[in-house]
């Protein structure tokens, strides 16, 4: 049964915070209520007043600001998708974003919301992580950065307190000559939760040697993580197709190492793999290689 | 603890008096009457519960009435015009895509806000923009037929602006 | 009958008529089962169980009653007639007396003023249970010792099936394949979870307004379940969003007339999504043993087959699943040596009932893999093989039925050839990373029910002003039923689909039809309301004949008038004629029945004719592997339906699309796990994006006995697709699955166990 409850709407940030200030502890946040709305069907929140931040004027804007761009917390998915900034300088978050639930879902849903429910499987996660993305998080009289990393710190948990509010994401333009990708797997071809999701971002140098290489996997641990000893083994290396199927096998090793063997593993290992295969092909090999 | 939202409703503008914990769905079917917006999950895995709101498609289901204030909302009782039905009702009819009719308005107002949106919607977009509509009687041939048949009825149609929106 | 009067009669026969009650559901008015209660209406409320198998001790419902606005609070004791219904074994309690045998049983109603007060209510009764073992495996629950789920022990039923001499026939086998086959527990998931209405009318009758397949059952059992007489009871079908076997049982309609009855004042229920998936009947997961032989040149020769059955808490329909799925064992194959038996075990796992198919799509999985299998071994083609055994007129069947008529599967599968050969001459993608297969599955269904009973009947009425009023007590789920029987009607009276009036699916207006199921509605209650018709047209073309003075044989009847075909310049108009008869206190309401020729299969044995007719199809499906991540994508379904008839085209191809689109989910994703699947978010069906092009070719070879040759569609549809995609995944990889679904864990492995051209192998 839903739970009874007061609906509050702030007409701009400071109230919006004023409010957290005062009801935080017995408030849920509402921005494209996907989730929340799910919670409160099951009972499994049950909040004494909805804050609906959906209409926050300062949370609604995609502002570049040199190397980097803010984006606004409450902004949907479709709207970013739509965005001409967000599409030509995000492409592999835009991918993911793309994937998320179904345009009813995507009309409504938002980054901020996706990042404060840190679900383990989120779309979008992985490819903002490749972006060094900053979380603008404030509250009444104070605000704080928080790189999305160290803001996630469990399946569906994080560092905000519950007078805190995701105010934008800032997000690290990428540089000449950079390539990425998104791929996920899901149990249907659309409207499904990822089964495991990865992005992976990458440059070669002038003779075609590996500069950069950053990864991110997720749906295989608590959170969504970085896979540093790949991206390190990768760098200098030229991107041939054994030295991609390394370490799409170390991928899926060190992951396998970190969560231990489970019965899913036999799917997980080989599905790891093969993803990390598909976006390091995508990012460092012109054509798919046979 | 009544909440009073104003917002524009098939064209109408009306005030009502809600329950802040009450859904868009909820209250447009109790409140307004319009049993044509079906409950099918209540989770926004369906989309049988589908409107438009400030020309988007979006799950009655997951946004509380409260948030209505303010919008434009369509809903598929909104979409005939002085009893003549429109045309993506038209191409659902003929193409044969209503079986059981539980996920048909959904199924039509997402066609209505990818077709408001989208002057000639490639085959992948239309299943972008319906895949969150689940059908299981039809298997979606038909209904995928009835939207491009709709896509290519729109044209000519266009210039009366009989859409509504 | 001349070629010029079958074409006049024919005239609806084969056109896609619109859907009759189409435009309410294009405009949003049409009403469906949680739509129609008045404001007023009390809410009724189930308390589950949590438990899968516990004695009640005691049920403290004091605190529950004194939840303000709660109006009632009833139990098992509140029940006035039989606490027990169901539609074959009356074994399942309205609300569970001495204890609960699934995860979902009922054990107390709240009946309250809002839908909030009456959960309320329901958190306030005090249950005291004591917990007893459970059993989650049909094979432990029929294992000595095992504790008894009733009373009379585990075992539902058994059917056995011989013909021949198998074991002789296995001794003299050239090639012998034996394997084990399993599919899962599958939910429905039809897109109106169930609601109803009920109300004491001003007669005193309990009308209950609900979503259901077979309202006609429903009346006499819930007369029962009160201790009433049947007419006491009035069950009015709604606009009904889905049903595919699972509104055939009484879902809502037993607590609404409990608590009309009780209370007598109107009341509503209405299952959340989450309530009706724990709580509405599944599809029987299967274990099939399935030992083919056949010889070198391909012929079958005998099979063995050990179908087990988890019925799970109650029966429901599960006694037909056990028999059909056993007589379907052979698929659409002649096997001259045949050993079927088919047992079927309650467990304390949801509730398996009808769905779609009662067991054969199952056993079209086992037996179009065996077909593979052989062909494989023997090396002939999957086509030939199915060639060279499909069914043919004077076959017999495995209860030793000889098809006479109307056997198309032969016709199927040429249908289909010229398609498989091209995808399978296709080049194979260079992408070596995506596998391409192609498969075949085949089918025949039995229409109507097995070896037992299963009438229909209608009235046709012609009305003082010239109309025609069709009463038939079938439920149209979707499928489109009434416009196919309205356009059996009018062709028959020689009138257009709009001057018919349909009463349908309400028992306080019709006679029973039966029930919307075993794909025998067009076939069954279209016989039954052509009978009708035709007795109307006697009657009418009787009074004609005097009225015009003519000779009634050259009488014939056009858009509601009768016209003399002998030159004579008259006519006389339906009105007219209806004028007169009522005049002269001549009946103008003439009742249609039909009931299949079937005989009951014997008990040691199962020979008989459990059938009058069968439908056949043959389909292909192309897929796609992706070996790095075990993703099935189906490229294109072709199917082969034999339907006797098309009597509305564009509706058999809805029936066929809908049940490629079911077979697809039952193939890859579809999976319910009791206690862990809760929601459309756990249990995925097919989305647009998961549906191929799907491509239908329309077989008819006519029934003699079937209304303008029809047969039925419905559950054949569904069929032949998980078959055919489980076979192009094994073209594909090299490598076969034997579990349904075929998911991505299930896939990967065959990937990594498969032929040598995975080229990588990434697991290492």
């Amino acid at each position: 049964m839903r739970g009874h409850f007061n609906y509050l709407r702030p007409d701009c940030v400071t109230e919006c915070l004023d409010m957290l200030d005062q009801y935080g502890n017995e408030t849920a946040i509402l921005a494209g209520g996907t989730d929340v709305m799910i919670s409160l069907r099951t009972g499994v929140k049950k909040p004494r007043i909805i804050l609906d931040i959906s209409r926050l004027p300062e949370t609604r804007q995609v502002e570049p600001y040199g190397e980097t761009v803010r984006v606004g917390s409450t902004l949907t998915y479709s709207e970013l998708i739509d965005h001409p900034v967000i599409r030509q300088e995000f492409p592999a978050l835009c991918a993911a974003m793309g994937c998320v639930g179904s345009l009813q879902i995507r009309n409504v849903g938002t980054l901020g919301g996706n990042i404060a429910n840190s679900s383990p499987a989120a779309d979008s996660i992985p490819p903002m992580m490749l972006r060094d993305a900053e979380i603008i998080i404030q509250k009444k009289g104070s605000s704080r950065i928080q790189k999305l990393e160290k803001l996630i710190v469990g399946a569906y948990s994080n560092t905000l307190e519950p007078n805190e509010l995701i105010t934008g994401i800032i997000l690290t333009k990428i540089k000449k000559g950079y390539r990425e990708s998104y791929q996920r797997i899901g149990r249907r071809k659309s409207l499904s939760i990822a089964r495991i999701n990865a992005a992976i971002l990458g440059r070669l140098n002038d003779s075609g040697v590996i500069e950069d290489a950053r990864i991110s996997v997720g749906s295989v641990a608590p959170s969504p993580m970085r896979m540093t000893n790949v991206e390190s083994h990768l760098k200098g290396r030229k991107p041939e197709l054994k030295t991609i199927l390394e370490a799409s096998r170390m991928i899926a090793q060190e992951i396998i190492d970190l969560v231990g063997v489970r019965h899913s593993t036999e799917y997980k290992q080989p599905a790891i793999a093969g993803l990390a295969l598909k976006c390091l092909e995508d990012v460092f090999l012109d054509s798919s290689v046979n | 603890m009544n909440l009073e939202i104003d917002f524009c409703l098939n064209g109408s503008e009306i005030r009502l008096s809600i329950k802040p914990w009450e859904t868009a769905l909820d209250v447009l079917r109790n409140q307004s009457g319009l049993t044509g917006v079906k409950e099918g999950c209540g989770i926004g895995e369906c989309g049988a519960c589908t409107i438009i709101i400030d020309g988007k498609a979006v799950n009655s289901c997951l946004i509380l009435a409260a948030q209505l204030d303010g919008r434009k909302v369509e809903t598929v009782e909104g979409l005939e015009v002085d009893g003549k039905m429109h045309f993506i009702q038209q191409a659902f009819l003929d193409k044969g895509a209503v079986q059981c009719g539980f996920c048909t308005p959904g199924m039509l107002m997402s066609a209505k806000a990818l077709l408001d949106k989208v002057e000639n919607p490639s085959t992948d977009k239309i299943v972008e923009a319906m895949t969150g509509n689940l059908c299981r009687c039809a298997g979606y041939v038909q209904i995928l037929e009835a939207v491009r048949e709709a896509t290519c009825m729109k044209a000519p149609l266009n210039k009366d602006d009989v859409t509504n929106s | 009958m001349t070629a010029a009067s079958i074409k006049e009669k024919q005239s609806l026969i084969g056109t896609s008529v619109p859907r009759i009650g189409v435009d309410g559901k294009l405009n949003g008015k049409a009403l469906f089962s949680n739509d129609v209660a008045p404001k007023n209406s009390l809410w009724v409320k189930a308390l589950r169980s949590e438990l899968a198998h516990a004695k009640i001790e005691s049920i403290d419902i004091k605190d529950a009653l004194n939840t303000p606005g709660c109006v009632a609070i009833l139990t098992a004791q509140d029940i006035p007639g039989n606490n027990s219904f169901g539609i074959i074994n009356k074994d399942q309690p309205l609300l569970a007396g001495s204890k609960v045998r699934f995860v979902g049983d009922p054990v107390a109603l709240a009946v309250a003023i809002s839908e909030d007060v009456a959960e309320l209510a329901l958190s306030k009764i005090h249950v005291t249970y004591t917990e007893l073992a459970s059993i989650f495996d049909p094979e432990e629950s029929l294992a000595p010792g095992s504790p008894f789920i009733h009373e009379k022990g585990n075992l539902l039923g058994k059917r056995l099936i011989k013909k021949g001499a198998p074991e002789l026939a296995f001794e003299k086998a050239d090639v012998i394949i034996e394997r084990t086959y399993q599919t899962t527990c599958l939910e429905h998931a039809y897109l109106e979870p169930d609601a109803g209405y009920a109300y004491f009318d001003s007669d005193g009758k309990i009308v209950i307004y609900a979503s259901t397949q077979n309202p006609h059952y429903d009346q006499a059992d819930v007369a029962s379940l009160l201790g009433l007489e049947a007419d006491r009871v009035r069950i009015i079908q709604t606009n009904t969003g889905g049903g595919f076997g699972s509104k055939l049982d009484l879902n809502t309609q037993g607590f609404l007339g409990l608590a009309c009855y009780l209370l007598k004042k109107p009341v509503r229920m209405v299952f959340s999504r989450e309530e009706a998936f724990l709580c509405t009947s599944k599809r029987h997961p299967l274990k099939i043993k399935y030992k083919s032989a056949a010889s070198k040149d391909g012929r079958l020769l005998a099979i063995d087959v050990k179908i087990m059955g988890d019925t799970g808490a109650y029966a429901s329909y599960g006694l037909a699943v056990v028999s059909r799925s056993a007589i379907h064992a052979t698929g659409p194959y002649e096997v001259p040596n045949v050993s079927i038996e088919s047992v079927f075990a309650y467990t304390n796992n949801p509730i398996a009932g009808a769905m779609r198919g009662f067991g054969v799509p199952q056993v079209a999985f086992a037996h179009e893999s065996q077909m593979d299998l052989l062909a494989e071994a023997l090396g002939v083609s999957p086509l030939e093989i199915r060639r060279r055994n499909a069914l043919r007129l004077g076959s017999t069947t495995a209860t030793k039925q000889e098809l006479t008529a109307s056997v198309g599967i032969q016709t199927c599968i040429e249908a289909i050839a010229p398609h498989y050969e091209a995808i399978r001459n296709k080049t194979n993608s260079k992408d070596s990373k995506k596998l391409k297969g192609v498969g075949l599955g085949c089918m025949m269904y039995g229409i109507g029910n097995t070896g037992t009973q299963n009438p229909s009947t209608a009235q046709v009425e012609l009305q003082s002003n010239g109309g025609i009023v069709l009463y038939s007590g079938a439920a149209d789920i979707g499928q489109g039923s009434s416009t196919v029987l309205i356009q059996i009607v009018a062709t028959e009276l020689g009138v257009g689909a709009e001057k018919i009036t349909l009463v349908n699916a309400d028992t306080g207006l019709t006679t029973s039809a039966g029930a919307t199921s075993a794909s025998r509605q067009t076939y069954i209650s279209g016989n039954a309301a052509l009978d009708a018709a035709r007795k109307l047209k006697e009657a009418i073309l009787t009074e004609a004949a005097t009225m015009l003075k003519a000779n009634r044989k050259k009488l014939y009847m056009k858009n509601g008038n009768v016209l003399d075909s002998s030159g004579v310049d008259s006519s006389v108009s339906f009105e007219q004629i209806a004028n007169k008869a009522k005049r002269e206190g001549r009946p103008l309401k003439w009742q249609g029945f039909f009931d299949p020729d079937t005989t009951p299969l014997d008990p040691e044995t199962g020979q008989g004719k459990p059938y009058a007719t069968f439908a056949f199809a043959a389909q292909i499906a192309e897929v796609e592997v992706d070996i790095l991540t075990a993703e099935v994508t189906v490229k294109k379904i072709i199917a082969a339906h034999d339907v006797g008839k098309a009597i509305n085209p564009e509706s058999v191809k809805g029936q066929i699309y809908g049940g490629a689109a079911m077979g697809l989910g039952f193939a890859l994703m579809e999976e319910f796990i009791p206690g862990k699947t809760v929601s459309l978010k756990d249990y995925h069906i097919p989305t647009f994006s998961d549906m191929p092009p799907v491509e239908c070719l329309i077989i008819e070879e006519p029934e003699p006995t079937g209304p303008f040759g029809a047969k039925g569609v419905g559950e054949p549809a569904l069929i032949p697709t998980a078959p055919a995609i489980l076979n192009a995944i094994a073209d594909a990889l090299g490598s076969r699955i034997y579990s349904l679904p075929a998911n991505l864990e299930r896939v990967m492995k065959a990937i990594h166990s498969g032929a040598s051209k995975m080229k990588f192998r990434l697991n290492q």
